[in-house]
């Protein structure tokens, strides 16, 4: 079971991005940023599902976990029917021609070098999870797993939750998530927090990094040179408390890790590729214009969706900045992207020559 | 205003990069600005450099904690985008300007080894990190075995134990918790504790003169036990509240039948 648990985890992201995908009818939308969707989506699901229903419908733990498993049910069946159908229709038109490029040798070595600091970032967070941490996630999952009730108090200002709710302005559900997996998959807390959500975060930091550099980057090498010193700096990083590394290693199940870690650099991917899209391409083509509206829509979406994940998993006031950084990153983008349109900026003054 | 002006200090203070790392983030939009000639490198550069002038920028902050105080605990957030995307970014673009393969190749090891030593060398020796808040404190831990025992009971605790009942002890009800200590009672413009919390919490940092004024304030808001700092001179009854137990820092009050 508790396998089954892992490997749902792990693939439950990819599953939640493809459905989404599908509905979307984005084509554009390669992979990695099919799992980094998927991945939000589910943290902004369980916010809402867990605070709605505890808070606003007072529903019990054990009713929720059982609701919860429905709701996780029915996206493995969306998944499956999306996924079939898609097959089908694949089978039907023909098949895909899948291109396969082949690696040069400094490539191979590059990438060779890439997956041993990976391996070694895996063996780290395997080899620390045995020291004691000081953070209130872990006694509250337990806590919450053992006694089959949520914690009404918030553990970090011990105020009853109505109260707490208001003054510190947290809607965090995230213990409460972690102990809905312990219970059903029968997971050990400690290896959910410490190892399996940390890894994925970890992975989902590199898959963060990688889909904003790669259409900058462009040449495969430089883009494993780029994950190899990614990985130092997280394999490094863990020299004081709160440094790159150590949110990442010892923290990657916290709201505030997922935020600063695959968040950011998601949602600067998207405001700055929707950026290049207007710069790069063909301006007078009504097609494409046709064409760009739809992928800014799109990436409209993606970001309001990842603003309100990290108002879910973080406190508001972080959600908020995040919201802030966003905003104020696409509207000097947008700005210089009309004058461009109105012919009065070349776009010179961001881009260069 | 000067006020202001030390708030906005502070919050620099707390959020700003440090040592090494900060140095291999300026290095890398130094490489950015200097090597970086086209449009998707100039693209990067002034995103982070606008990322940074929104989340650095005191000013930005010190806003955001007027309505939420707890915005200037920024720092992993301010940390990791720089450091993540730009340090490395920076790295490829040095690497793949030298055009001798084996200069490139020296260059990129020296690099490997200077991100390695500004951190802990890839934990092959451990980090000082590992141990260096372990709060498992056993005389603490005494004191959070006998609340957690109670039953839903209103607790008063001092501000040196605090934090470790808000973390190990799963949900006892406080007056007041870490955000009074944080925060100074003041959660921003739209919530904060009203005065006889504040001063209670002020209160609470000398027992050995105010145990009884604490002891008649507690009273009155309902409080079942008190956790105050233990001194020689510390009285075995305050009030409605009778010493329970005690420990070699902290004395324990429960209220009297």
């Amino acid at each position: 079971m508790a396998v089954m648990g892992i490997v749902l985890i792990a693939v439950l992201p990819y599953m939640v991005g493809y459905i989404i995908k599908t509905l979307m009818n984005s084509k554009e939308t390669g992979q990695i940023e099919t799992y980094l969707t998927g991945f939000f989506f589910i943290f902004l699901l369980q916010g809402l599902f867990f605070s709605v229903g505890y808070m606003v419908l007072n529903r019990p733990f054990d009713m929720l976990c059982r609701d919860f498993k429905i709701v996780l049910g029915l996206i493995v069946i969306a998944f499956v029917i999306v996924g079939t159908v898609n097959l089908v229709l694949i089978f039907i038109k023909g098949k895909k021609e899948i291109y396969r490029a082949k690696l040069k040798n400094d490539e191979w070595i590059l990438l060779g070098i890439m997956l041993v600091i990976a391996a070694l970032i895996v063996a780290r967070v395997f080899c620390i999870t045995d020291y004691i941490r000081d953070d209130y996630m872990l006694p509250t999952v337990r806590m919450t797993v053992s006694t089959h009730t949520i914690n009404e108090f918030n553990p970090i200002t011990g105020r009853p939750y109505e109260l707490g709710l208001i003054t510190s302005r947290k809607i965090i559900t995230l213990p409460v998530y972690y102990a809905f997996l312990c219970c059903t998959f029968g997971i050990d807390t400690l290896n959910l927090l410490y190892v399996i959500m940390t890894l994925q975060t970890v992975a989902c930091t590199y898959l963060s990094c990688m889909f904003f550099i790669t259409p900058i980057l462009k040449v495969r090498s430089r883009i494993y040179m780029f994950g190899i010193f990614l990985g130092a700096i997280i394999l490094s990083g863990d020299y004081f408390m709160n440094a790159i590394g150590a949110k990442l290693l010892w923290r990657g199940y916290a709201g505030d890790t997922i935020v600063a870690a695959v968040i950011l650099p998601y949602a600067l991917a998207l405001v700055v590729g929707d950026y290049r899209q207007v710069f790069l391409a063909d301006k007078d083509q009504a097609e494409y214009k046709k064409e760009i509206k739809r992928i800014r829509i799109q990436s409209i979406f993606k970001l309001i969706l990842v603003s309100m994940t990290s108002l879910f998993i973080t406190s508001v006031a972080k959600g908020l900045l995040i919201i802030a950084i966003t905003v104020v990153l696409a509207l000097v983008c947008y700005i210089v992207a009309i004058r461009k349109q109105m012919g009065v900026d070349d776009g010179s003054l961001f881009l260069g020559e | 205003m000067a006020a202001v002006a030390g708030t906005m200090y502070s919050f620099f203070q707390n959020s700003k990069m440090e040592g090494a790392y900060m140095l291999l983030f300026a290095l890398s939009l130094v490489i950015l600005y200097t090597m970086g000639r086209d449009r998707e490198k100039t693209m990067v550069l002034y995103s982070v450099l606008l990322l940074a002038t929104v989340i650095f920028n005191p000013l930005t902050v010190w806003i955001l904690s007027l309505i939420f105080p707890a915005a200037g605990d920024f720092k992993p957030i301010v940390g990791l985008i720089p450091v993540l995307v730009c340090v490395p970014y920076g790295i490829t673009i040095l690497v793949y300007n030298i055009k001798n393969s084996r200069v490139r190749k020296v260059v990129c090891g020296l690099l490997l080894l200077y991100v390695a030593i500004c951190g802990n060398f890839f934990g092959m020796f451990g980090g000082n990190t590992s141990t260096a808040r372990n709060l498992y404190d056993p005389e603490k831990q005494k004191i959070v075995d006998y609340l957690s025992g109670s039953d839903s009971e209103l607790v008063l605790a001092d501000d040196g134990i605090l934090p470790f009942i808000t973390a190990y002890g799963g949900g006892v009800p406080l007056i007041y918790g870490e955000d009074i200590m944080l925060f100074d009672g003041d959660l921003g413009i739209m919530d904060r504790y009203d005065n006889e919390a504040i001063e209670l919490h002020n209160l609470m940092w000398e027992p050995q003169k105010n145990m009884d004024e604490i002891a008649d304030m507690a009273y009155e808001q309902g409080c079942d036990i008190i956790v105050a700092k233990r001194y020689a001179e510390s009285e075995y009854v305050a009030g409605h509240y009778k010493a329970d137990i005690a420990t070699n820092d902290y004395i324990v009050y429960r209220i009297g039948d």
